[in-house]
Formats: C-alpha cells, structure tokens, sequence
C-alpha cells in the first residue's frame, strides 16, 4: 500500500474513534446509562477500539501493517486517559472550581468572598462522598472505616513517582 | 530498513527521554517549575528528538521511512500526554489521598468525620490552589482582588462548555 494513503486511513481512522469515543461518553452521562463514572469511560473506551478494529480490519485486508495497529490501540488509550482526567479535572479538580467562580464574577472576588463560594467544607464533604461511593471506604455508626482498594495502590504509586521527580527535599 | 517493532520501541524511547530530562531540570531547579513549562518543554524535547532522527536520516544514510514518522509522533506525544495529564496529580497533596491516608491508619475501629476534618490542614486545601492560579497566571491577585486573566477566562470556558454538555454542575 502507498504510504502516503497508509498515513491518511491512519489519521482519519483515529480522529473518527476519538470524536466517537468523546460523543458516546457524553450520551452514557447524559442519558444516565452507567451509575459510575469510571464505568461511562471503560465502556466509551471499548466503542472506540471496536471502531478502530472495524475500521483497520478493511486496510489490514490490503497490509499485513503490525505498525498500523499497534500504535493506533495505543495510542487510542493514551487518549482515553488523557480525556479521563480532562472530564475528571471538570469533576474534581479545585482550581477549575475556584476558575469557573472567577469566570462568574468578571469584577474579581477578594479571597475570603472566593472561599465563601467554595469553602474548605464543601471540598472535604465532597472527597468523602466520593470515597464512599468509590467504595473505599464505609460508614458505620457515623465512622469511617476503611476498606482498601485501587486507591491504595494509587496513593503508593503517585508517592513514589513524585519522589523520583521532585527529589526527597522538595516533598 | 527498520522494521515495524523497532519504529514503536523508537518512538516509546523519545517520549521517556523527554521524561528523564524533564526529572533533570526539575530536580536542578531550586523552586519547582509551573505546569505550563512542564508541557512547552516536553512537547519541546519530543519534537528536538525527531528533528535529531530526521538529521540522521538526512546526513548518517540511516534507514528509515521518513512516512511513518507521523504516526511515531502520534505514539510519542500520546505518552507524553498521558505523563502531563497525570502530572498535577503527583505535584499537589491531594486531599483525597491525605484523607484516604488518615482513614487507613484508624484501622478497623474507624474515624468520625468531624474528628478528620480537625486532623485536615483545611485551611490549604483551597488557599493553596489559588496560589497555584496565579503562578499559572489564571488569576491575578490585584490589591487584595482576585480577577481571572484572558487565559484563565479560555480554561473556564472549555470546562464550563464541557460541563454544560454534560448536563452537570460546578465539580470541586
């Protein structure tokens, strides 16, 4: 196959999967399809490998390109990673919160006016929502307890990552 | 030539050089550089390593389909976005995993939650990322007044956008 072409089905093959990856989550979400967020992703993500598979299977029948297919899974899920914390930067994220409540107020906001309409509270009760629904912890007679999972894992990796990055004296 | 499995273990090795110099200059610089710098930057060194193998190709005879070079950019820039969209996570305490931790070490007899929020330095946990919106330059601090600049009003804007799509409120 002529290279150039071999570039082109790439190109349009991966925007395709990604505008479709994007246009199913917001559907799921919208139409309240699946309870958990992270479920909304995983299954988006897997439309959008099947429409990779689908779409390759048509130029694979001219190339045997290992190169083609590799690379375009991959980087696919690169790309679902990367839009899960974009929408999880929208959910969570502090700045973004305190951004969108200086967007509202074009004249500015003194600090303390700004942590009137997100105060430390609200961002703690939130966390703790979020770790019960996550089930990572239960409530039991008004205490927490915690009950292990991913987070654990995540904590130590995100730890040790910033160890490596930031060296011992600046953590 | 090169063949297909070399090219992706090419363009994975760029990508995580960009990654290991940018652990270098952060670890020489005294204060920790901003967000903004972290991606000119690694965009920056992936695009300089595939000049540096285009000049290899051009000058060395080195054989290599400059035609697949696209796609192997795609590859490389997909890791470094992948290390940039995890990078405030590993930068800022996030309070999820500081409450997580406090939760954890009350083992099986459990934490009420007034007693984690007294435990919680709740006075950083929003005071520090406005601080951190005006050293991205979102926010200016102008006389006591917090006002949104021109690229803090973009940021908002695409999150507001994304949001309303989404059919969901304010998140935090």
């Amino acid at each position: 196959m002529v290279d150039t072409a071999f570039i082109v089905f790439f190109f349009s093959f991966m925007i395709l999967s990604c505008a479709l990856q994007i246009g199913s989550f917001v559907v799921i979400i919208r139409g309240k399809v699946c309870g958990r967020r992270r479920s909304a992703h995983a299954l988006s993500l897997s439309i959008s490998l099947l429409a990779f598979f689908a779409q390759t299977g048509f130029v694979l029948q001219f190339t045997n390109n290992f190169l083609f297919l590799c690379s375009g899974m991959f980087s696919l899920m690169c790309f679902a990673y990367i839009f899960f914390h974009f929408d999880n930067m929208g959910e969570t994220a502090r700045r973004i919160r305190l951004l969108w409540e200086l967007y509202e107020h074009p004249t500015g906001l003194s600090t303390d006016r700004l942590l009137d309409y997100y105060p430390p509270e609200e961002a703690f009760q939130r966390r703790i929502d979020r770790l019960l629904q996550a089930g990572q912890c239960s409530c039991s007679k008004e205490r927490l307890i915690w009950r292990g999972g991913s987070y654990t894992l995540i904590q130590f990796l995100m730890k040790f990552w910033g160890y490596i990055v930031f060296g011992p004296e600046k953590r | 030539m090169i063949d297909d499995l070399t090219l992706i273990f090419l363009a994975f090795s760029v990508s995580f050089l960009s990654i290991i110099l940018h652990i270098l200059i952060w670890r020489m610089c005294a204060a920790t550089p901003s967000n903004r710098t972290l991606i000119y930057l690694l965009t920056l060194f992936t695009l300089m390593q595939y000049v540096f193998l285009v000049l290899l190709y051009i000058f060395s005879g080195w054989e290599l389909n400059l035609k697949l070079l696209p796609i192997m950019l795609v590859v490389s820039m997909a890791i470094v976005g992948c290390y940039i969209a995890s990078y405030p996570a590993i930068q800022a305490n996030s309070p999820t995993f500081q409450i997580a931790k406090l939760i954890a070490e009350s083992g099986n007899k459990g934490i009420t939650q007034s007693y984690l929020y007294e435990q919680l330095n709740t006075s950083t946990l929003v005071a520090d990322r406005i601080r951190d919106l005006i050293k991205d330059k979102l926010a200016d601090n102008i006389s006591g007044t917090m006002l949104i600049t021109r690229r803090g009003r973009k940021v908002a804007r695409i999150f507001i956008l994304w949001r309303t799509l989404l059919k969901e409120s304010k998140g935090g």
